[in-house]
């Protein structure tokens, strides 16, 4: 037997620890202007009373909304590049192929729109790329790239985990580094049969195959890699 | 200032000094890098810290080495089921999915390592080691080591719990940076093993699991028909569990569509973020109460039960 648990209208407005955890959230980020209490206990090097407000290409790695921001600049390339590749998928791809990549797709949609949501004035803007380096026509360039793009986003989610200032930071980005790494793997076993994890060639991206540990990388290099297709000028600060 | 001279002194009157120190050879090669770089002034301090550390002066972070602990078992329960069936029933396995099945068996005994290393050097007391026969792997069928759907079954239900279980664990780890971002790492291999795992059940088509999924998504009939209030992809009901909410305050069933109070499906205009697409687009924690029970409930037998 199966138990249900659709999440009813009522329940979303009941107590959860993510809803309470947001509101800390939004309080230390100073998307709500707060003037004393909570955020007096904190160091927080914003000048107080001063709501967060991006200009829209500025990622402050100072707290955890330049993680959020960072991610954001990912998920946003990701979610491009699959809207790209779902326009017209590639000849040769497999009925399967087309529908994994269409559930990515989606996937990659929510993880943007959830972190434009969730970032509000504090987040950067709508992104422009340029993905002229890859040939959506052909299967092995679209899968090829799509297994870049998964890699480093695992790389780039592992990396940033253990600086995150809260534990509400540190759950969302565990809940969508997992699925990422299921696209990686399931990516990956498309351009070799198998390839879900070998640990060794990842280890470019700060896998050790030794230690069963994944990829890891510092925004700097993730960041590195992926400028080639962001056209928007980024400022990256406190990193 | 000598400091092997310090530790011959403490030598004579403690003859065991170097059995104190050796099993944190990390406390002390951390020491001796340390000491290159402190000026003699601060030295004494490092050193006393160094001590502190042989002697458990200090004290055992005791929520990092319980989340290691439990991480410590959950791997102990995935490692003996693929290697009894790579060693004991090697028919089991088909010919080409014997490197996957060990090259992920690789990877569990690597974790269990690096765990009991880890736990250890922080001064903890390693799970003591779990055999095959302190497992249960037969909440599916009693098959599982004669029948391979079986095997995959059970092996991507494991995974699936382990990804959660570790989720649930990484807010017990926020004053160890190095063991947070290194049971991060783990996570997201665990990941991929169910993923793999899933698509391996998936290329078999088997009856009521053909349009199963490497992500973890609503149930989904062989017809195509998705169930939105249905969390349990697995089509196993006494492994619903796994799927489930911690509890009715966190609603944090694997077919969750509202993350942080937004809710994702049909998310700002987005029509096609179906409810199954919001829901497989991020998985969901375990905390530990819920771990335990489940673990107890359909993995582990008396006496190994997780207390």
């Amino acid at each position: 037997m199966e138990i249900s648990n659709y999440e009813t209208a009522e329940s979303k407005t009941s107590f959860s620890a993510g809803k309470l955890q947001r509101r800390h959230f939004l309080k230390f980020t100073g998307a709500v202007v707060l003037t004393t209490g909570v955020l007096g206990c904190r160091k927080s090097e914003r000048p107080s009373g001063k709501p967060q407000i991006n200009d829209g290409s500025t990622i402050d790695f100072k707290d955890d909304t330049g993680i959020f921001n960072y991610i954001y600049i990912l998920e946003q390339l990701e979610a491009a590049f699959y809207i790209k590749v779902s326009a017209a998928y590639p000849s040769a791809f497999t009925a399967t192929q087309t529908s994994f990549f269409n559930d990515i797709s989606l996937h990659e949609i929510a993880h943007r729109e959830f972190l434009k949501d969730f970032l509000v004035e504090a987040g950067i803007g709508n992104l422009d790329f340029d993905f002229s380096s890859i040939d959506f026509t052909n299967a092995t360039a679209v899968l090829t790239a799509a297994k870049t793009f998964e890699d480093l986003g695992v790389a780039a989610y592992n990396g940033v985990l253990a600086r995150a200032q809260q534990s509400f930071t540190l759950i969302i980005l565990s809940q969508i580094a997992s699925v990422e790494a299921r696209h990686a793997a399931w990516v990956r076993g498309q351009v070799i049969t198998n390839d879900f994890a070998d640990l060794n060639a990842l280890s470019t991206l700060g896998a050790v195959d030794a230690n069963g540990l994944d990829v890891a990388l510092t925004p700097d290099k993730v960041l590195a890699q992926v400028s080639k297709y962001i056209k928007t000028p980024l400022k990256v600060i406190n990193l | 200032m000598d400091i092997l001279n310090i530790i011959d002194e403490i030598g004579k009157i403690d003859g065991e000094i170097y059995e104190r120190l050796d099993p944190r050879r990390k406390a002390m090669s951390n020491f001796f890098n340390i000491g290159k770089k402190l000026s003699m002034a601060a030295l004494p301090v490092a050193l006393t810290g160094m001590f502190q550390k042989a002697y458990g002066q200090t004290t055992v972070n005791t929520t990092v080495v319980s989340a290691l602990n439990l991480a410590l078992a959950l791997e102990y329960l995935e490692f003996n089921l693929y290697d009894n069936a790579l060693t004991a029933t090697p028919t089991l396995i088909p010919a080409a999915a014997v490197p996957i099945i060990t090259t992920i068996r690789a990877h569990e005994q690597a974790h269990i390592n690096l765990l009991i290393a880890t736990i250890t050097q922080l001064g903890g007391v390693p799970q003591a080691p779990m055999p095959y026969a302190a497992f249960n792997y037969t909440t599916i069928s009693t098959n599982v080591t004669t029948n391979y759907d079986t095997f995959l079954r059970t092996a991507m239900s494991i995974e699936d719990f382990g990804v959660r279980a570790y989720k649930g664990q990484l807010p017990s780890l926020v004053s160890n940076q190095s063991v947070l971002a290194a049971a991060a790492q783990i996570h997201s291999v665990e990941a991929r093993h169910s993923a793999q795992l899933r698509k391996m059940i998936y290329d078999l088509q088997i009856t009521n699991l053909i349009n199963l999924r490497p992500w973890l998504s609503d149930r989904a009939t062989d017809a195509g028909v998705v169930d939105p209030t249905n969390y349990n992809d697995s089509a196993i009901g006494a492994l619903s569990t796994v799927y489930y909410q911690d509890n009715a305050t966190l609603l944090n069933a694997e077919n969750k569509v509202t993350q942080a109070g937004i809710l994702l499906t049909g998310i700002n205009g987005f029509i096609d973020v179906t409810a199954n697409a919001a829901a497989q687009s991020f998985d969901e924690y375990l905390e530990t109460a819920t771990v335990k029970t489940i673990a107890n409930a359909l993995y582990i037998k008396q006496p190994y039960q997780l207390t």
